[in-house]
């Protein structure tokens, strides 16, 4: 029963946990991306009785976003310790698609991060504000509020650096 | 969807490349195989890639102090959580690593870079105590008082809807934040249009509106440099399915602490009646200030160009034990043209939430077609020996408290 459910959990959900993974992968490289869903669909398994059965993805992201999280950490630390120059150029990058639009580019850096988040949760990962509320334990009305807030911060700072 | 969506969707780095386990039936073979309790193979082998870090990070912390304490520092060392600002609520900074653009930033500092003060003022904040308390107080002001009212949350966050439909949450991780929705949305309102057909309140009448409410607020903080805009929202109320069209009138405005811009923000959306339609911004008060030294604007640009080479806090200039590294980001060249001092957020290990000084500076940077944009940096203004980072910040989580 437990296996089946989790079977039907990784078939439906993985490949939104391994683009969410893959979208927010550096400084860790590819090769780290099936180890990463991997440790996430096994939290998972492990507190499988715990996955709310309406925000099953949303808990999900949860967890890869623990698991990034301590993954970055663990990579940002040995990093600091080796303080070394960086390696030559040698594997494209996911995120330098994001590079290519300039005025994007500033406009995103320009943006707190929480409102970076919440906007590219819903752009990029799909997630509706029933879902950014349950990933954040807060409200789907403060979701809302949230997330249009940080839609309008984006455009203005999108529209100012247009018009430099 | 509008342009504004078209074009960050465009962006989407995962677009078109559906992720699939190379060892789909194996890896949850593997993984229904283990018990519940079982260590994790996957996290063992990244600890054991990463591992060297842990001691070489502590030595370096417990160095700094014994430094900082033998140079008999007569103002209380600021021991940060981490030294990125917290303009948002710990919940959300924790995540880190949204998307880090991939590019190095080089500064360049112009010659007439103007010197600011040599010492700033910092603030050490209160927050309210009892978040049920702050936001009933706070759903008064906005008038979410139709009973029976509706109350959920834990002790860190609150919603309290009335029988209007009227909500307001308030959230205490962080810098705490309230949002007032005079509906229950369960989807985002999306902005069908910059313009607006209906005839809306003044600026002078929104102007006023939020005054008032800051007023009743008591918190005690100003605002300044409002920015107005006009909308016409798509929206949906608590139960319905039909969106509807709303026409508003919203302005944000800039927190101020002692006339001094901080790194927090009002917003408020009326209609065309005038009715608060969604409104948000902090909760705190100043406890106290404190006079710390500041670095010179030219030493902050320095700080910025040494947080581009030293990896943590940018993720920029990684070297890698795996079989593939990242790709080393292009370089961009900015020259700083401006700075200006404003308040940041900042939390210390011992929890307590300050506003301080930050250089903000207004750099220029040319892309490769040889158009220029202007941006903004920040670095922290007080003096470097007066300040102490958690050697478990990287941006991510909170760091262990530091007794001084």
């Amino acid at each position: 029963m437990d296996e089946d459910r989790f079977t039907r959990l990784v078939r439906e959900h993985s490949p939104a946990i391994g683009n969410y993974l893959r979208r927010r992968l550096y400084p860790l490289t590819p090769a780290d991306l099936d180890d990463l869903v991997e440790e996430t669909l096994l939290v998972v398994w492990r507190r499988l009785n715990d996955v709310p059965p309406d925000a099953e993805l949303p808990w999900m992201i949860g967890v890869a976003r623990n698991v990034l999280r301590n993954a970055h950490r663990s990579k940002n630390r040995r990093l600091a310790s080796e303080a070394k120059l960086p390696p030559p150029r040698d594997l494209s990058s996911a995120e330098e698609a994001v590079i290519a639009d300039t005025t994007v580019r500033e406009a995103l850096r320009s943006l707190a991060e929480d409102d970076r988040e919440f906007l590219l949760l819903h752009a990029w990962d799909g997630l509706d504000t029933h879902e950014l509320g349950k990933l954040y334990a807060i409200s789907t009305n403060a979701a809302a509020v949230r997330l249009s807030r940080a839609q309008r911060r984006f455009r203005k700072l999108l529209g100012a650096t247009e018009n430099d | 969807m509008s342009d504004f969506d078209d074009r960050l969707r465009a962006l989407d780095p995962a677009a078109g490349q559906p992720y699939r386990h190379p060892d789909f039936e194996g890896m949850i073979a593997r993984i229904t195989s283990q018990g519940v309790a079982a260590p994790s193979h996957v996290w063992r082998r990244f600890q054991v890639k990463m591992a060297s870090a842990l001691a070489a990070s502590a030595l370096v912390t417990v160095g700094a102090i014994a430094a900082l304490q033998g140079a008999g520092t007569v103002l209380p060392l600021l021991a940060l959580q981490s030294a990125r600002h917290v303009a948002a609520p710990d919940s959300l900074k924790a995540i880190y690593g949204t998307m880090e653009i991939r590019l190095k930033y080089h500064f360049t500092a112009s010659p007439e870079l103007t010197p600011t003060t040599p010492v700033g003022l910092s603030y050490a904040l209160i927050i309210p105590s009892d978040v049920s308390t702050e936001a009933l107080r706070i759903a008064a002001v906005f008038g979410v008082t139709t009973t029976p009212l509706t109350i959920s949350g834990s002790n860190n966050s609150q919603t309290i809807t009335d029988s209007s439909g009227r909500s307001l949450d308030y959230e205490r991780s962080g810098l705490p934040q309230w949002y007032y929705s005079s509906t229950s949305p369960p989807v985002a309102p999306a902005t069908a249009s910059d313009t607006s057909n209906a005839v809306l309140p003044s600026h002078a009448t929104l102007e006023s509106d939020v005054r008032s409410v800051l007023t009743k607020l008591n918190y005690g903080y100003s605002v300044s440099s409002p920015n107005f805009s006009t909308a016409t929202i798509s929206t949906t109320s608590a139960g319905s399915s039909t969106p509807v069209s709303i026409n508003t009138e919203s302005v944000t405005y800039t927190v101020d602490v002692n006339n001094v811009a901080t790194d927090q923000s009002i917003d408020f959306s009326v209609d065309a009646n005038n009715n608060v339609v969604y409104a948000s911004g902090p909760a705190f008060s100043v406890a106290s200030t404190s006079t710390y030294p500041l670095q010179s604007p030219a030493q902050g640009v320095a700080a910025l160009n040494a947080e581009q080479q030293s990896g943590p806090l940018s993720n920029a200039g990684a070297s890698s034990t795996t079989s593939a590294s990242p790709a080393s980001p292009p370089i961009v060249d900015v020259s700083v043209m401006s700075v200006s001092l404003s308040l940041a957020t900042y939390q210390l290990t011992d929890g307590a939430t300050w506003l301080l000084p930050v250089y903000d500076y207004v750099g220029e940077t040319t892309n490769a077609n040889g158009i220029s944009s202007n941006s903004n940096w920040y670095e922290l203004a007080v003096d470097p020996s007066y300040v102490q980072v958690s050697s478990n910040s990287s941006g991510i989580g909170t760091g262990g408290p530091l007794i001084y």
